[in-house]
């Protein structure tokens, strides 16, 4: 085991820490990690709407649904301020985080990203009309500023949620993330406006990033200007249509959903924190679709993406990495080690809220050869079950944002919108790792007792 | 004392705790058993010197991709 640590040391640390210390995807799964209290509020409210709303209608339960109306129009009003406009909160995060990292004035970097983002999605919506309006209809649009073709009726000068949710979220990343790069460049080549010291620091600060930010969002625009007359198309949607569809779709094959799943169990093992250092694969790929999915169930509509980030919390990190709940379960039952079943114990009500370091570093599994083969194979088994149950419909894709510590079972149920199927999928998969796991908890406890005979 | 749980880049923390001293605070390695590394501190509140010392290292670029644990030497 020394041999590998050294080897880990020598090969493998490097590379995580350099993966894990890039400044542009740390500040990606800063970003994302930044914007989860908006994220549990809007996930929250359709949560409530899909309790006190959706399945008391279906249930024919009308005056109940009359009477909890106040309720719904809240959190309607609290979608609109959170997830319905989420790529807004994204850019701004996206850039104080990418500032800060290199050592620029992370507000600064806030507006700058959040600035090029407005630029680059488009500010005109169209309506498709049944038939084609009448000659007095259509001057009436007209003479309001709209444009009318045929049966479509373009309003212009507006930003509708559907250009501002998670689906424009790759347009924050990279004209946010262009117009962060010229501010921050210019800050730290010093082409900035300096004040006296007597100005008070608030006004300095503000004088210092006037040039990096104008000359940013200027760049940015005449980039978007320039696209839009090349292509006829807005920079944004583009970006949307060409970059962020193929890439969601990337994320719902099932080589990336297991690879991520066994390389996380791998960088665990070997004392490395795994979601650390894939996060911008595990949140740039998986929040987005995590959050179309939200916003399917909100409109009502069939979610598209099987798999999203609290996929992998509700069907294969139970108990935390490696669904360890099961382990200290078939220890508590099986073991007839004293000192792992003392661990068991101790770890047990953590675990329950999915928290495993007393056991990954109390049993431990960390490095413990013995627990190397169920930590990586249990969580791979039961992402490929999960998976592929998902992909055929036989339980709905997560559409609610769970908090990670919810026990498990619950969170499968509330991830899923309350779909029982995806509890019973959770349990079955718990009962597989359960039996992945007990072989060598037997072993190790059979290796404990033959060395005891053995002294 | 406190302990820490780690097990890689164990030379770099024992370094970077050996080498600390501010605010009155220092550490200093007393044992090396596998993983656990146990350090003699300075400090009057160990749970407060079990978190300085996961700051100091999650602070470092090695250190911020490492899963390890810290904690009160009982």
């Amino acid at each position: 085991m020394q041999g590998i640590v050294n080897w880990l040391e020598k090969y493998v640390v490097p590379i995580a820490t350099k993966i894990g210390s890039i400044p542009w995807l740390v500040a990606l799964r800063d970003g994302f990690i930044s914007t989860m209290p908006i994220t549990m509020a809007g996930s929250f409210a359709t949560l409530l709407n899909a309790l006190l709303n959706t399945y008391p209608a279906q249930w024919g339960w009308d005056g109940f649904v009359k009477g909890v109306q106040p309720i719904v129009a809240i959190d309607g009003l609290v979608w609109n301020g959170t997830l319905g406009i989420f790529a807004v909160f994204f850019a701004a995060m996206w850039g104080y985080h990418l500032s800060e990292n290199y050592h620029a004035d992370g507000l600064g970097g806030a507006l700058v990203s959040l600035s090029a983002f407005f630029i680059s999605v488009n500010t005109t919506t169209s309506l498709s009309l049944g038939k084609s309006l009448s000659k007095d209809v259509a001057k009436l649009f007209t003479d309001a500023g709209a444009t009318v073709d045929g049966k479509t009726v373009t309003l212009g000068g507006l930003f509708t949620m559907g250009q501002l949710n998670s689906a424009a979220l790759f347009t924050a990343m990279i004209l946010g993330g262009l117009a962060v790069v010229i501010y921050i460049w210019l800050l730290h080549k010093d082409i900035t406006i300096k004040m006296p010291d007597t100005v008070p620091p608030a006004v300095s600060k503000a004088f210092t990033a006037m040039i990096p930010s104008m000359a940013a969002i200027f760049i940015v625009a005449i980039v978007n200007y320039l696209f839009t007359k090349m292509t006829g198309q807005v920079f944004g949607d583009w970006i949307n249509a060409t970059i962020q569809a193929p890439l969601m779709k990337l994320g719902q094959g099932p080589g990336l959903v297991i690879l991520v799943s066994l390389l996380v169990q791998i960088l665990w093992f070997f004392g490395i924190h795994g979601p650390n250092v894939l996060g911008p694969i595990l949140e740039g790929v998986w929040t987005p679709t995590q959050n179309l999915n939200i916003e399917a169930l909100k409109n009502g509509t069939n979610p598209i993406y099987y798999w999203t980030r609290s996929s992998f919390d509700a069907y294969v990190w139970f108990g935390g990495s490696g669904g360890t709940i099961v382990l200290l379960a078939a220890i508590l039952i099986f073991s007839k080690r004293a000192d792992e079943k003392a661990v068991a114990k101790l770890a047990f009500a953590p675990g329950l809220f999915n928290i495993n370091e007393p056991v990954m570093f109390g049993l431990p599994i960390v490095l413990n050869a013995i627990y190397f083969i169920p930590f990586i194979l249990a969580p791979v088994v039961n992402t490929i079950i999960a998976y592929f149950v998902t992909a055929a419909h036989w339980v709905n894709p997560v559409t609610v944002s769970v908090p990670w510590i919810t026990p498990p079972v619950l969170l499968a149920w509330m991830a899923t919108n309350f779909d029982w199927r995806a509890a019973v999928l959770a349990l079955v998969n718990m009962v597989i790792a359960f039996f992945i796991w007990l072989p060598f908890v037997l072993a190790s406890s059979r290796m404990a007792a033959d060395e005891e005979q053995a002294a | 004392m406190i302990f820490l749980n780690a097990p890689i880049s164990q030379d770099k923390i024992i370094d970077l705790l050996n080498n600390y001293d501010e605010n009155g605070i220092s550490f200093k390695l007393k044992s090396k058993n596998g993983m656990k590394l146990v350090f003699d501190t300075t400090a009057e509140d160990l749970d407060a010197a079990a978190k300085l010392a996961k700051s100091l290292i999650k602070a470092q670029s090695w250190g911020m991709v490492l899963y390890f644990q810290a904690g009160v030497e009982k």
